[in-house]
């Protein structure tokens, strides 16, 4: 075979059952011919790819390694996927992969993976893949360090960069997505983690749970999304130290909560977005040592969520901090820091005396006619708030923070 | 300098630009910018939108179907006040037709942004071109019953 030489053999020792495993090494470096390669390998090979290869789709049917060497290419040529995996444990690595086709019925893929268990996609970058990564009914995997390229011309004809449907204890970590459809999408996902990854640009939502429980995500920046970031309709999900960052327009949020229930946000920095955090049907929220700042609207909350509560978040320079739509709002509000507090502390325990009412009576009157905005920071709407704030008549009397504090909590 | 010579022309004119402003527009959805109403996802996905329009000319966008069925069981707006059921064409992404004389397939290859999973179709040929095994064809009555299901 001039093609594909067998350079290697290893052996390996697997303890645990003691048994002996050999493993092949193979080089492969031509246009054609991978896919019967292969065919010939034997569970745990690996096989070493190098230049640019143009067979359509590569079948992966059994436990191998396909490692890209130099400038490793699978152009799938627009056909099909680029690479379906379809068995366990198969480790694809270092490849740069384009030529997935873009199709309205089919759900085409940089890679997919498909029904089975601890596939490892890693260092990868795609080029205009319709979906980039697509792993449906695939536990245990990893996805880690790729690198996906959208469309920067046509984001709108991408569909999701890393795409999970159905799928359990999946790993996704240190990725970059930008210019498709939803940076990364998980429905139907459960016991996941989603760690320092970096999504920005993309179409909709930079990270997207749908239908997804016990899941966290961790360390993550999302910058400039169409919508931000959505996690709806699902069941304990952890959000801890992310940024949500310069999410604008009229129907973007930093983070968007939908039906949520059991949330814990937990410091998080919410910087330059039309709204921080919007929580519409949200049940037992804790949001603690949050950095909401800059945004237009820090967090909306819907009188449809119960039992949230709010502390030691730091709310600053943000037009309105909070506003609601309803009168009855079961949220507590504890020990916050906020930057419009004019409040004192005469017995000195860092914690303001009089409680702070964030919900000013403009925040309300522009909920319920947003063209009443232009008169924000003008004279009569800021004697307007101090008026309700001395004299609440028309601001839900629960919605208060008994007890501010005097400085941010986090320097 | 110019000087504005006839009255009467303006008149006609701003009559003209008024009456424009009157007519019942072709419902557009802004992909990307504007969001669901029901379930407030942004609305991405041309082969899946749907608009609602009410009697007075109010418009409603959906993401998906789903959507626009269940916004009007629960009364958000009442059957009554619906003048036009908008759907997407599946086959030809982002053309509206008439929601209540389109052709339905449903089943899990047609993975819409909230589960309804159904594709609508304007004309039966494409509808039949689609068909595949594990679809099922349904008429506007019976996808609504199934989507409330």
């Amino acid at each position: 075979m001039r093609r594909a030489r067998r350079i290697g053999t290893l052996t390996l020792l697997v303890f645990g059952p003691a048994f002996t495993v050999f493993a092949g090494i193979w080089r492969h470096a031509s246009p054609t011919g991978l896919n019967a390669l292969i065919q010939r390998a034997n569970t745990g090979d690996t096989i070493v790819v190098e230049g640019t290869v143009t067979e359509g789709t590569i079948w992966i049917d059994r436990t191998i390694t396909l490692l890209g060497g130099r400038a490793a290419v699978i152009d799938g040529g627009g056909e099909g996927d680029a690479v379906s995996i379809t068995a366990d444990d198969v480790v694809v690595r270092g490849f740069s992969i384009r030529g997935a086709r873009h199709s309205n019925l089919d759900d085409m893929a940089g890679i997919k993976v498909n029904d089975c268990r601890g596939a490892v996609i890693a260092s990868n970058t795609f080029e205009q893949c319709f979906f980039a990564i697509y792993l449906s009914g695939a536990d245990d995997a990893t996805v880690q360090s790729n690198t996906v390229h959208g469309s920067v011309a046509e984001p709108d004809r991408m569909a999701n960069g890393i795409h999970l449907w159905k799928c359990a204890r999946a790993r996704i970590a240190g990725n970059r997505v930008h210019h498709q459809r939803d940076g990364i999408y998980l429905e139907f996902v459960t016991d996941s983690r989603i760690l320092g990854n970096h999504t920005w640009s993309n179409e909709r939502y930079g990270l997207h749970f749908m239908f997804s429980h016990r899941d966290s995500y961790e360390g993550n920046r999302f910058e400039g999304n169409g919508a931000g970031v959505a996690v709806m309709f699902s069941k304990e999900i952890e959000m801890i130290r992310n940024e949500f960052r310069s999410n604008l327009g009229g129907s973007a949020y930093g983070l968007l909560l939908k039906e949520i229930n059991d949330a814990h946000i937990h410091g998080n920095m919410f910087d330059g977005n039309t709204v921080g955090m919007l929580l519409d049907g949200c049940n037992r929220a804790s949001i603690v040592d949050n950095d909401l700042r800059g945004n237009g609207w820090a967090v909306k909350l819907f009188a449809n969520s119960t039992a949230t509560v709010f502390e030691r978040n730091t709310f600053s320079g943000n037009t309105f901090d909070m506003t609601t739509n309803g009168d009855l709002v079961l949220t507590t509000l504890r020990g916050n820091y906020w930057d419009r507090y004019r409040g004192y502390d005469l017995d000195r325990d860092g914690r303001g005396d009089v409680p702070y009412r964030p919900l000013s009576i403009f925040a309300l009157v522009a909920e319920r006619m947003p063209y009443a905005m232009v008169l924000a920071r003008s004279l009569m709407v800021n004697l307007l708030d101090q008026g309700e704030r001395i004299v609440p008549t028309f601001t839900p009397a629960a919605l208060l923070d008994g007890s501010p504090l005097m400085k941010p909590p986090h320097g | 300098m110019m000087r504005i010579t006839s009255l009467p022309s303006i008149g006609f004119l701003s009559l003209a630009i008024s009456l424009a402003a009157c007519a019942q527009s072709e419902p557009r959805i802004d992909y990307g910018k504007v969001e669901c109403a029901h379930c407030r996802m942004n609305v991405v996905d041309p082969h899946f939108a749907a608009v609602l329009v009410t009697l007075k000319g109010r418009h409603y966008v959906f993401d998906d179907l789903a959507c626009m069925v269940q916004y009007v069981a629960d009364g958000t707006v009442a059957e009554d006040q619906v003048a036009d059921w908008y759907i997407c064409d599946h086959a030809n992404p982002g053309r509206l037709c008439d929601a209540t004389q389109a052709h339905y397939l449903s089943g899990a290859a047609f993975r819409s942004p909230m589960r309804g999973d159904m594709g609508a179709f304007c004309d039966p040929a494409d509808r039949d071109k689609a068909m595949a095994d594990g679809l099922r064809r349904l008429d506007w009555e019976a996808a609504r019953t199934e989507l409330l299901q």
